[in-house]
């Protein structure tokens, strides 16, 4: 049956909305249009519902809505029993209810203050996680004997030994990348035998420990990020607490410890990978013997190149944890503050990385390292 | 009686305050329940009673104790027991229920197996002790999340919301547990919940706390503020009715 709005006007003159028909969820917007263009004629006094079949509850609550919008349901008459009761349950007693207060808009300045004083909450907490760790770690330096030794371990394993395959395949295709385009170039002015120089130097001072970075804060950054996440969403963070276990000492510590052991050397076997397909390139593609490329890496390669990879790798190793470790215990709010601590976790990290990547490569040029 | 636990016109929440102005106390060998509906704050005041949460204004002290948000990184002077069990995921049960031994006590290692196998006998999980906490149910996580409260011999307990999701006789026999440790360990309880079966078979004393009013609405027994408070509020809580309802059903006597 066609849904039919219109209005009546009875003897006495009174304005009533009249409605016939079926509505249905589907004809709602032609309902509340109707109803919004008798109301905008001027005040109605009943709402006729003698004709109505059927009131879906979509429809019925886009009739209570549009009906309110002028301040109040007017008598309503002749409906069905049914057709009333769904009515009546998108209103409060057959009236209008109250209607909550639009939400406050927030303008510009004051959206720049609260995001000011979060920044201020943020570089607070970092503060305070950075003093907590510094105190576990002290703690642990004096008595070695209170470090949970056990899960250093399996954090070692988990993230340096688990980790071995990609960082030396992500290694190896460094080392085939940089020595395929130093072989380009260096064809080109008979330079043939300093691919070795630049392959072994590039991959020592900064592809292997910087990649290798960035592939641990992926895999690791985000698993800590992640796991601490989830314990503090589940409340196991607290429960270390009300056990009077300090959680910096017993989850954050050994992780952090574990990165600081395993980054350089993770670094350190994506170095030699990569020299080693940059080899395989080299001798493949350019006049260059192995022995000769051999040769040229030693006496490229310094003590102090191979150091500057390894204590950058290891600074490395310290912010990856200390970030991810960080952003995982500020997780509040379920599995969608995990997801959130996860990707800042591994943002912040990959920020951090190229930060003190640059910070390093300033500071060895200034202390004459290389 | 003394009174174990005093809250002093205590302001409590995260950014801003969701309770306000609190009295009450717990008294030394209490069933204390705390009660509400959802969302009024019973597990926020929980968690600032146990330290876990600054105070927004007002105190809290707890005898022999103090202000317990003091208390982080000392020995534990009371347990807490978890909604969701809070059991580490990596450790087995016999592990989880250790760690605060381990932590706290000289204690040889076969001394303190025999301990945790005392106390997983207690809450009736014998057997389960190398079991992860995956592997066990809902409610077997709660009882072992007991054990591990009990471990260091505290006599204050804090429950959050230990019956909740479980079926009837599970949350029965919880309910018998927390009466044991109650009656036979002098431990004194501090419950958050809404389960009504719960609320009169444990309860001795409890608190009803109300969203809208911010505030403490009653005080007093279970069974007394159920038949003897007129407060529309109170009665839609205890007779399990809509607020509207009970101020229908008022007006209409």
């Amino acid at each position: 049956m066609v849904a039919v709005v219109d209005e009546t006007v009875d003897a006495e003159g009174r304005r009533a909305l009249r409605l016939e028909g079926t509505f249905e969820l589907s004809g709602a917007s032609e309902l509340r249009s109707g109803v919004m263009r008798v109301l905008s004629r001027g005040p109605i006094q009943r709402v006729d519902l003698t004709g109505v079949e059927r009131l879906e509850g979509g429809a019925a609550s886009v009739l209570a809505d549009s009906l309110c919008s002028a301040g109040e349901i007017p008598e309503v008459i002749g409906a069905r029993p049914d057709v009333l009761a769904v009515l009546h349950l998108y209103t409060v007693e057959g009236q209008c209810p109250a209607r909550l207060p639009a939400p406050k808009r927030i303008g510009f300045f004051e959206q720049v203050g609260a995001s000011t004083i979060d920044l201020f909450h943020t570089l607070g907490r970092m503060l305070s996680f950075v003093a907590d760790s510094t105190s576990a770690a002290l703690r642990a330096l004096r008595r070695p004997g209170s470090i949970e030794w056990p899960s250093v371990g399996r954090q070692i394993e988990r993230h340096g030994a688990d980790g071995l395959p990609i960082v030396a395949v992500i290694g190896g295709l460094m080392g085939l990348i940089t020595a395929f385009q130093a072989a380009i170039q260096l064809r080109r002015f008979g330079a043939d035998v300093f691919v070795a120089d630049l392959v072994s130097l590039s991959l020592a001072r900064e592809l292997a420990p910087l990649m290798t970075a960035i592939v641990v804060a992926g895999r690791s950054g985000a698993a800590i990020a992640a796991e601490l996440g989830t314990m503090k969403v589940s409340e196991e963070v607290d429960a270390l607490y009300t056990l009077g276990v300090c959680p910096h000492r017993f989850l954050v510590f050994p992780r952090i410890l574990a990165l600081v052991v395993v980054l350089p050397l993770l670094s350190l076997l994506a170095t030699f990978v990569g020299i080693a397909s940059g080899a395989f390139i080299a001798t493949s593609i350019l006049e260059v013997g192995f022995r000769q490329f051999w040769i040229s890496t030693q006496e490229a390669l310094g003590f102090a190149d191979i150091l500057g990879g390894v204590v950058k790798s290891a600074v490395f190793g310290l912010f990856i944890g200390g970030i991810a470790a960080e952003s995982g215990l500020a997780a509040r709010g379920g599995a969608e503050g995990v997801g959130r601590a996860t990707t800042s976790a591994v943002v912040s990290t990959l920020f951090w990385l190229v930060l003190l990547d640059a910070m390093f490569a300033i500071l060895f040029d200034l202390w004459n390292v290389y | 009686m003394s009174a174990l636990i005093r809250a002093t016109n205590l302001s409590i929440g995260y950014d801003r305050p969701i309770m306000e102005g609190l009295d009450f106390e717990v008294d030394r060998g209490d069933v204390f329940l705390v009660l509400g509906g959802s969302g009024t704050g019973k597990s926020t005041l929980l968690k600032s009673l146990f330290g876990r949460l600054t105070p927004l204004g007002g105190s809290i002290e707890i005898e022999g104790v103090g202000d317990p948000s003091r208390l982080s990184g000392r020995r534990p002077r009371f347990g807490v027991s978890f909604q969701s069990g809070a059991l580490f995921g990596s450790m087995t049960i016999a592990q989880n229920v250790a760690l605060p031994l381990e932590q706290w006590t000289d204690l040889d290692p076969d001394t303190i197996a025999g301990i945790v196998d005392g106390k997983l006998r207690l809450v009736d999980l014998e057997g389960a002790g190398d079991k992860l906490p995956a592997e066990l149910s809902g409610g077997m996580l709660k009882r072992a999340g007991i054990a591990r409260a009990l471990a260091l011999e505290t006599d204050l307990l804090f429950l959050d919301e230990p019956s909740a999701g479980l079926d009837p006789v599970t949350s029965s026999e919880l309910d018998d547990l927390l009466l044991t440790l109650n009656r036979s360990l002098g431990c004194t309880l501090v419950v958050v919940t809404h389960e009504l079966q719960s609320i009169y078979r444990i309860g001795t004393r409890c608190i009803l706390l109300d969203s809208a009013t911010r505030g403490i609405i009653a005080n007093g027994s279970p069974a007394q503020l159920r038949d003897e408070s007129d407060d529309p509020r109170v009665q839609a809580f205890f007779h399990r009715a809509s607020r509207g309802s009970v101020a229908r059903a008022g007006a209409a006597r």
